[in-house]
């Protein structure tokens, strides 16, 4: 595809309509480039004999006229929506990249133009895979407002804070209010318990927010908020650290459970040196097998 | 339930491929259905968008591998159980079938031509000999739910009528026996009743048939001549299980034990991908971890007092009658048959050889 480029003022362009206003990458442009005319030309799209709508190059424009540049080299391409916004996007060429702002900025302008027949086609240019664009920003719009606040700031990901949407707000808002105390993983772990909590288990907005105080308040909110979610086997796994401790502290033997204590068998780790060494970690084990009973109670 | 009536309005597309479109089972289900015939098509993809849902039936020519081994769950003991696919995919809407996660074609499938599973157990009988072979059809699909509409279980039962070591098991959760009911001689073959308490029943397995109606069922099949074979599977813990469980199993009384072929049982277990797959169940909400296969049980220590518990009901309302897990871990099995009184199964377990096809 050929284009034409022709100078056109910085100030007419600005002035075009904003639907394709979408992009804020945020990076700008290097000021002594622009002098040189090192950048890209603006992408114009002409429908019919309409004035030319700018697709693509708003920041550039704004870089531009802070700079005090006063022309712009533009481009122009006939063509309809559809094509004008497959341009935009192949332009600014960040597939994957984008953040929520710019992401609900292309589905608005895919809502203005009606190109929802398109939206399937022109998803992996904004999410960098194959899917739907606008079930996405249906799911981002039926979050709580303060898990968007989270998911636009790149502090949650949109598959999980999915599960926030059947939260009740005062949840989602004490959860929001709380993840800033918690690392990304943990952010996930959190809210997939207290969706656990809040839909599968159907327990009232009060309770859960007061568990997730005092999950908070314990220093580690997902181990905490698990041993509340699994108490039997919290309770197991107490039990496995206090046989542990009493009988193998500082002996030098590791005891092993099976995984989620499913299974027959327990094993035991240990290295030795010297003589003395092996007599005191057998001496170890003789403890554990007088005791072994409290062990298999645990399977 | 009444049969006829229930499938003019729960089915309302009913599609054949050419290959089948003559097939006496075809003709029949078509005029069962008060329909001219079944729409042909070349292939099931054939089907139109707005039809490939449940409230459609295709009938297809039985393709690939007619019988094979079910496939268990890794770590797990398995029964060894052989299995066939007449139906493929049901509508009885139990909350935890693991086919709402696995399966990519919604219209119910059925594979019309009995004649390569009938060879094909043949064969593997003939190379296991003096070994009970059992094989089942309500693998991924109830065995009776479309049985009456189609006919095809009555051509097992009697093909199999003459190999005494081939115990032809169906498994429903409906009450649809009566069309099997007048067959003379229905050899080894075991109808087989999944069971819940009532309870369960209403909120988790809403269109199945009520379980009065089951235990019915099983009644009548018992005095046609049939073994019975019940399945407590999936077991779940919920509300007041243990009572609602004893109830039912003191339902059974009334069935005459030697005609209680097996009883198995099952805790209720799902991959995370149908956890997330389906509306929140309640039941889900109890403690599940992830067993070895990376299913989601309830804890091993916990499953064995389930299995004890029903072990134990079972034995005071029935006596001696062979009892079996599904896919349970070694651990859990020694656990809960350790003193038990329970017929052994264990000469069941040992795998059967399958011949290539062909020999």
């Amino acid at each position: 595809m050929a284009f034409e480029t022709t100078s056109v003022p910085v100030a007419e362009l600005l002035c075009s309509p904003r639907s394709f206003d979408l992009f804020s990458s945020g990076v700008g442009y290097d000021e002594s480039l622009l002098y040189a005319r090192m950048h890209p030309p603006v992408a114009l799209w002409r429908e019919d004999v309409k004035e030319p709508t700018v697709v693509w190059g708003w920041e550039l424009l704004r870089s531009l006229k802070a700079a005090g540049i006063i022309a712009a080299p533009a481009a122009e391409v006939v063509t309809d929506a559809g094509g004008a916004l497959e341009l935009a996007l192949r332009v600014e060429s960040r597939a994957g990249q984008y953040g929520w702002g710019e992401i609900l900025a292309i589905g608005a302008c895919i809502r203005h133009y009606r190109l929802h027949e398109r939206a399937a086609e022109l998803t992996p240019l904004v999410l960098g895979r194959p899917g739907s664009l606008m079930q996405a920003i249906e799911r981002f719009e039926g979050l709580p407002e303060p898990l968007r606040v989270l998911v636009r700031a790149g502090t949650l990901d949109l598959k999980t804070a999915g599960r926030g949407a059947a939260l009740p707000t005062e949840v989602a808002a004490v959860f929001a209010e709380r993840a800033a105390d918690l690392t990304f993983s943990q952010r996930r772990m959190v809210l997939g318990l207290v969706y656990e909590f809040c839909v599968m288990g159907q327990r009232d907005a009060d309770e859960v927010i007061a568990m997730l105080n005092r999950a908070f308040e314990t220093g580690d909110p997902p181990a905490a908020l698990r041993a509340m979610r699994y108490p039997r086997l919290h309770e197991l796994e107490q039990r496995f650290r206090g046989f542990c401790r009493q009988h193998l502290y500082g002996t030098g033997v590791t005891l092993h459970a099976p995984p989620q204590f499913e299974g027959t068998a327990f094993w035991v780790q240990f290295q030795f040196e010297s003589k003395f060494q092996l007599a005191k970690r057998i001496a170890a084990l003789r403890a554990v097998e007088h005791n072994c009973d409290e062990l298999f109670q645990l399977l | 339930m009444s049969c006829f009536s229930y499938y003019r309005r729960r089915f309302l597309h009913f599609y054949a491929e050419h290959e089948v479109a003559e097939h006496p089972a075809v003709r029949r289900a078509a005029q069962r259905l008060a329909l001219r015939g079944a729409k042909l098509v070349t292939a099931r993809e054939q089907i139109p968008k707005a039809h490939r849902n449940d409230r459609t039936l295709v009938a297809v020519p039985t393709r690939g591998s007619p019988v094979g081994r079910c496939p268990g769950s890794r770590g797990h003991i398995c029964c060894n159980y052989l299995t066939a696919d007449l139906y493929a995919g049901c509508t009885l809407g139990c909350s935890y079938c693991i086919m709402q996660s696995y399966r990519n074609f919604a219209p119910l499938v059925v594979n019309i031509d009995t004649y390569p599973i009938i060879a094909a157990v043949r064969a593997i009988a003939r190379a296991n000999p003096g070994r009970r072979v059992r094989v089942g059809t309500g693998q991924i699909g109830d065995s009776l739910q479309l049985d009456p509409l189609f006919g095809l279980s009555r051509e097992l039962i009697e093909a199999f009528a003459d190999e005494p070591s081939v115990e032809l098991e169906l498994k429903t959760k409906t009450d649809f026996v009566d069309h099997v009911l007048d067959v003379s001689n229905v050899g080894n073959a075991i109808i087989a009743f999944s069971l819940n308490p009532p309870e369960l029943v209403a909120q988790e397995e809403p269109e199945t048939a009520p379980v009065a109606d089951r235990l019915a069922a099983a009644e009548r099949v018992a005095a046609a001549g049939y073994r019975v074979a019940f399945h407590f599977d999936p077991i779940i813990r919920v509300g007041e299980w243990q009572a609602w469980y004893r109830a039912l199993i003191e339902r059974l009384r009334t069935m005459p034990p030697l005609r209680i072929a097996w009883v198995s049982l099952g805790m209720v277990r799902f991959t995370p991908a149908l956890r997330d797959a389906v509306p929140p169940r309640r039941f889900m909400f109890d403690e599940f971890v992830p067993s070895r296969d990376g299913k989601l049980r309830y804890l091993q220590r916990e499953r064995v007092e389930i299995y004890r518990f029903m072990r134990g009901t079972l034995e005071q309302a029935l006596g001696r009658v062979p009892i079996y897990l599904c896919m349970e871990s070694p651990a859990v099995w020694r656990h809960v048959f350790a003193g038990a009184r329970s017929a052994p199964v264990g000469s069941l377990l040992a795998p059967l050889r399958l011949p290539q096809s062909g020999s």
